[in-house]
């Protein structure tokens, strides 16, 4: 698969549809030798959602770490190459959406590689194959901007305080 | 049965298999990783994605994704042992067998107990109640499923909605859950939620006492007090019954008004969800009963098999049971109405000290239903073998242990949720001297009998399956509305030393009494300990913050937990996950007279700090 197609490919939660099960963080832990690279985040004690690594095109975790570790692969995918990390929690601090995970496991930082295994054969990442509401997809990114798609659900909208106030 | 050697590969492979742990039986597909210099035999099982599955389309909920560990788990028995040194199948039978004829001998044959799980084939149930019934001749041999047991009871009476395929949910226009659904069986989510935002009209209700993820959905949340929630069903069913001008006969006269101050749940908000429903062209009532989850589980489903044929549309009762065959295994092992053939009997039997032998087929009496009596009891018993995959509470307290296969690794049947009875094909060898239950129970009856076979033929499988119940269940209301009545009256006593609520709760991470899923290093990630929830209010009341640990009492026992912070929940109730048997302890277990399964309830406790040592 070529580079472009792979790096436009993003991993869309429709917060409308999770129902917080983790089903997809077990699928990423189980593969992957039990680093878990996919954290999850509470609304308000109301729901408890996924957080994606977004592979970002200027990725600040690529540029804070010190050893190289974090780089972008020949399919766009920025990963983490584990002999040299040295679990210094740069990319922790870098990162603008708060999906690494500080916790570290055998000295490094767990950093979601979007099941490239997977997606160079054509298939999806383990998250999305696994999500058992229909919440996650792996979708082009070209077609999701230009159906301009409200990215925050009726769902969240609904129980927002701020709606209610 | 293929060699041991055959669980190694020496290439990559793919096998696919059904999900061993819950009653949807998603498929799954088994992988062999392929060789690497470090693992040269390839041994290493994964877990892929069977997509092309009708029942799961290739999701899998976190116990899904967790099998292949399961079936690797560093834990698990691989030959029989007996007063802890490993044996040969040959000398293992025979210690049983030898230990079964001397408590016979001395006790008499009803002084042995055989209680079964719900992970056995169909065949190996049928055989394991031969072996106890024809062999052994103990008349106690029974399934034990305390959360979904007061289902069962009153569904072998009803019969099963079947028939329809998981497919048809998401065409259904309208859904009643009860209790919190998706937590407990995540994947049919899926299924639900399509049918929830693909048309406008389509109306999902959640009656729960508490709020959860599945609340979350909900067009309508009914919300009653604690325990009440067969209160709630029948005032939906003498609403939609009379729409149709009363002609159902249930028979039921509630004070709708009455029902509303006593489970806080309005008229109006009642009335809204049965002309919804009564309106709805299609739709599905799905149960998922939980130990201590719902107050009288039986007479809910009772009351929703109802609620389903009266409504005009066509509407299925859908009750989602924990273990993988649990309703088969029931279907198996029960002999209709008969109360005395229940699990719970036999644990207070147990515990009574009137049971000298016991043959546990992978069940844990003390994960499912924990006291320090049965504890005790076990202990001192003649004779404990305990049979199974992975060590449970129970097998510390076994003079024998013998290994068991898990649902991939036997050719067997399975029971599935709309009476198919599926194929569940062997993917994968057994570990070392691993068997099959049935192969057990048939070397078991071979050694205590020379001249009788438990061997059970598939067609005396299906004449069972297809015995008709024929129970009308208007008959069976008749006979519960007195129950109804003392709910009813019961309102919101019970105050003083145990002022508060105590409704247990589930986690997407456990499954029944966690006896399977406490093994997985995900489970001791996300729900290490067992905690308590409680509301901001009664934080403050106890000058608590989140983590602090606190006593939690009820008449039965104390426990101190670490308490948690729950945005939502009501005033005077507090949650805990019943997977862990320290928390089922805090319940009381009484028994249905007329099935003998336990009817529980959430339960009156209260909450204090610990006093200081």
């Amino acid at each position: 698969m070529s580079e472009q197609v792979i790096g436009q490919k993003v991993i869309i939660l429709n917060l409308d549809y999770c129902i917080g099960c983790r089903s997809c963080a077990t699928a990423c832990s189980e593969s992957h030798h039990q680093y878990l690279s996919l954290v999850h985040g509470q609304v308000k004690q109301l729901a408890e959602l996924p957080q994606h690594c977004r592979h970002c095109q200027d990725a600040p975790c690529v540029a804070s770490c010190p050893t190289q570790a974090l780089k972008r692969d020949e399919n766009g995918i920025v990963r983490r190459h584990v002999f040299t990390c040295v679990g210094c929690r740069s990319c922790v601090q870098a990162c603008p959406f708060g999906v690494l995970d500080g916790t570290l496991l055998r000295h490094v930082t767990a950093k979601c590689d979007l099941c490239v295994d997977r997606v160079v054969n054509g298939l999806q990442p383990r998250c999305v194959t696994t999500c058992v509401s229909g919440a996650l997809t792996f979708e082009d990114l070209s077609e999701v901007w230009e159906e301009d798609r409200v990215q925050m659900g009726s769902r969240i909208i609904a129980r927002s305080p701020w709606k209610r106030a | 049965m293929a060699s041991p050697e055959s669980r190694s590969k020496t290439t990559a492979q793919r096998r696919k298999a059904i999900c061993p742990i819950c009653s949807l039986q998603d498929g799954l597909i088994l992988q062999w990783s392929k060789p690497t210099p470090l693992f040269t035999e390839g041994s290493l099982f994964a877990v892929d994605y069977d997509v092309e599955n009708p029942v799961n389309e290739g999701t899998l909920c976190p116990r899904g994704n967790s099998v292949a560990e399961l079936m690797e788990h560093p834990q698990r028995l691989d030959c029989p042992q007996v007063d802890g040194r490993a044996v040969d199948w040959p000398e293992a039978i025979a210690r049983v067998s030898e230990g079964l004829k001397k408590v016979i001998e001395e006790h008499g044959p009803g002084a042995v107990a055989v209680l079964a799980g719900g992970t056995l084939g169909l065949e190996e149930a049928l055989g394991v109640a031969r072996l106890a019934r024809e062999v052994i001749k103990t008349p106690h041999a029974a399934p034990l499923f305390p959360d979904d047991g007061p289902v069962f009871a009153r569904l072998a009476g009803l019969g099963w909605d079947e028939g329809f395929t998981m497919a048809d949910l998401q065409e259904r226009q309208a859904a009643l859950l009860i209790g919190d659904v998706f937590t407990e069986h995540p994947v049919i989510s899926r299924r639900i939620l399509k049918a929830r935002y693909k048309d406008r009209s389509h109306r999902l209700f959640v009656l729960d006492s508490v709020p959860t993820q599945t609340t979350w959905f909900a067009h309508e949340h009914l919300r009653p007090a604690p325990g009440a929630e067969a209160l709630i069903l029948a005032a939906l069913v003498q609403l939609v019954s009379g729409e149709k001008g009363s002609a159902a006969g249930t028979g039921l006269k509630l004070d709708l008004q009455a029902v509303a101050g006593r489970t806080g749940v309005s008229v109006k908000q009642m009335e809204t969800v049965a002309g919804a429903l009564g309106q709805a062209s299609s739709g599905v009532i799905v149960l998922s009963s939980l130990f201590g989850r719902q107050g009288h589980a039986g007479l809910c489903a009772l009351l929703a098999h109802g609620l389903s044929r009266l409504l005009k549309g066509t509407f299925n009762f859908l009750h989602l049971p924990i273990y993988g065959n649990g309703r088969g295994v029931y279907q198996m092992m029960t002999s209709n109405g008969d109360a005395s053939t229940a699990g719970p009997g036999i644990i207070k039997l147990i515990e009574q000290g009137k049971i000298k032998a016991a043959v546990l087929f992978g069940v844990d009496p003390l994960s499912a239903v924990p006291s320090r009596a049965l504890e005790e009891a076990l202990g001192k018993l003649d004779l404990l073998c305990d049979i199974g995959p992975l060590p449970t509470l129970t097998t510390p307290l076994a003079q024998v242990r013998l290994p068991a296969a898990i649902g991939p690794e036997k050719d067997c049947r399975w029971l599935y949720l709309n009476g198919d009875v599926r194929e569940n094909p062997q993917a994968v060898p057994p570990p070392g001297l691993a068997r099959p239950e049935g192969w057990i129970a048939g070397q078991l009856a071979e050694r205590f009998s020379n001249s009788t076979d438990v061997t059970v033929d598939p067609g005396e499988v299906d004449k069972k399956l297809s015995a008709s119940p024929g129970s009308s269940w208007t008959e069976m209301l008749k006979a519960e509305e007195k129950t109804l009545q003392t709910e009813l009256a019961a309102g919101e006593g019970g105050e003083g030393a145990y002022p508060l609520y105590l409704v247990s709760a589930a986690l997407p991470a456990h499954v029944g009494d966690g006896s399977l899923t406490r093994h997985f290093t995900w489970t001791k990630r996300v729900a290490a300990e067992p905690c308590v929830w409680a509301n901001a209010s009664l934080m403050e009341q106890l000058n608590v913050r989140e983590g602090d640990r606190v006593q939690v009492s009820s008449k039965h026992h104390r426990i101190i937990l670490p308490i948690m912070a729950h945005a939502d929940l009501p005033d005077g109730t507090i949650t805990a996950p019943a997977h862990f048997p320290e928390i089922r302890r805090l319940f009381s277990t009484p028994a249905d007279a007329a099935t003998g399964e336990l009817d529980l309830r959430p339960e009156r406790v209260s909450v204090s700090l610990p006093k200081e040592k």
